[in-house]
């Protein structure tokens, strides 16, 4: 049966998936829920008119997550981006270029890139180098990175997905180049470095909304209602569980690890 | 001064690289940039054939799984995106990665990301850093609200309530800024040292 301690935790899975399947009928159905404005999404376009304006490339990176194991949720929001990007440059003939660091990442942004210049109406534009492949060892990457940045004379560096220790990098090198930046990640330790180089970043769980934003997918958009309901359980969950140890009560304490 | 080749090749390389901080981008830096490039890709190159052969290849050959000819053909399918006419196949090797993904992302999050944090933050409301933890907690979630179905109920004057768990977030970046900064300090330290001591051989720098 259930092992000791995995009651709530059951419960707690059951909420979450119900609450998350729920928004998604809902968006499906065609009420489609309005996010809240996001600065650094609305900079997208901004950041592309500029690169445009001035002739010079946008620079695209994911980081070094992969698909399925490193920062695979935030990795396949970065593929929304991507997508959305790759398509507004091309139709703003504006120049991209796009770097991996794993081979499933390479293979499904290929994918993206292709797809978008497809949409775009600009299927011509599509070139094998848009997508680099650099390398799998973080400050490989990070190196190759930065010498595309200067070498090719990047106007907006976009850094939306799983970053590690070369996020700084990165980011305060395409800083000294003079770039826009935009960037975004789910890894707590690399945001402070994001918002110390960046000009706009996505904090955390904005990528996944942005990312819903953009795709305008009701299946997205619909989870981020439910996740928000799942936010105010936790919430009303731990005003609860703080008032009932004030009072000296452990019974929230208890009822979750049962 | 050190005579040995290796530390004299590290030595120029960490040179070449600091000298994109000091100067700029440069034909020096550049070498030791495609240098590292290369290296990382043969390096990857050589562990991805030795992961097919000890993980694929000498099971499926000495122990006779066959079963891993099922992974083997979806790795296999991947390569089809090569080709015009079948590259729709490579999509069943990726929706293959993509889905298995999502799924182990699931496993344990909810016990270790979810119930883990918030019953860490049951805190009496009896101390001053209790009460920081749980104000910044709750006004930093509500932060993370995004649909407007329920960020009409933080309007007018509530709309301070996530303000202040930015302001949270931002003292938590700060503080987080400056440890790993003193991380970056420490790598910076290490490689002078490396310089010095190893290369220069001024070993009394200890």
């Amino acid at each position: 049966m259930l092992a000791s301690g995995m009651l709530f935790t059951l419960v707690t899975l059951v909420i979450v998936c119900t609450a998350i399947l729920l928004g998604i009928n809902e968006a499906r159905k065609g009420k489609q829920p309005q996010i809240r404005p996001l600065a650094a999404l609305q900079a997208i376009d901004e950041a592309i008119g500029r690169a445009t304006e001035m002739g010079r490339p946008v620079h695209f990176s994911a980081g070094v997550g992969n698909l399925t194991v490193r920062g695979a949720p935030v990795m396949m929001a970065s593929l929304s981006f991507l997508s959305y990007i790759a398509e507004k440059s091309a139709r703003m003939d504006c120049s991209l270029i796009v770097t991996v660091a794993q081979g499933d990442v390479y293979a499904a942004s290929d994918e993206v890139v292709r797809g978008a210049f497809l949409r775009a109406g600009k299927p011509e534009l599509y070139q094998p180098g848009v997508v680099r492949y650099l390398s799998a060892d973080q400050y490989v990457y990070a190196g190759g990175i930065v010498g595309i940045i200067n070498r090719e004379n990047v106007a907006v560096n976009i850094m939306i997905g799983h970053y590690a220790n070369e996020a700084l990098f990165i980011a305060e090198e395409a800083h000294h180049a003079g770039c826009m930046q935009i960037a975004g990640t789910t890894n707590e330790y690399q945001i402070p470095f994001f918002v110390a180089a960046c000009d706009y970043v996505l904090l955390g769980e904005e990528v996944f909304a942005a990312g819903a934003q953009l795709s305008q997918e009701p299946s997205e958009l619909g989870a981020i209602t439910g996740q928000d309901f799942v936010k105010l359980f936790a919430l009303i969950l731990v005003l609860l569980g703080s008032i009932s140890a004030t009072f000296g009560s452990s019974f929230i304490s208890r009822l979750i690890n049962r | 001064m050190s005579t040995s080749f290796d530390t004299w090749v590290a030595a120029l390389i960490t040179l070449a690289m600091f000298s994109l901080a000091i100067y700029k981008e440069n034909p020096v830096y550049r070498l030791a940039e495609h240098a590292f490039i290369g290296i990382g890709a043969g390096h990857a190159i050589v562990t991805g054939v030795q992961v097919i052969q000890t993980s694929g290849i000498n099971p499926l050959l000495k122990n006779a799984e066959y079963r891993l000819l099922i992974p083997m053909f979806f790795g296999i399918l991947l390569f089809a995106r090569y080709s015009k006419s079948y590259a729709y196949l490579s999509r069943l090797s990726m929706s293959l990665i993509v889905a298995t993904g999502a799924g182990l992302g699931l496993r344990g999050a909810v016990q270790a990301q979810f119930l883990n944090q918030i019953s860490a933050t049951f805190l009496p409301l009896n101390s001053i850093n209790n009460i920081l933890i749980v104000v910044g907690f709750v006004t930093g979630l509500t932060y993370f609200i995004f649909s407007t179905r329920y960020t009409r109920y933080l309007n007018g004057k509530l709309s301070v309530v996530p303000r202040i768990g930015r302001c949270f977030l931002m003292i938590a970046f700060g503080a987080s800024f400056g440890n790993a900064s003193m991380g970056f300090l420490s790598m910076l330290i290490g490689r002078v040292l490396f310089l010095v001591r190893d290369w220069l051989g001024l070993s009394s720098l200890r």
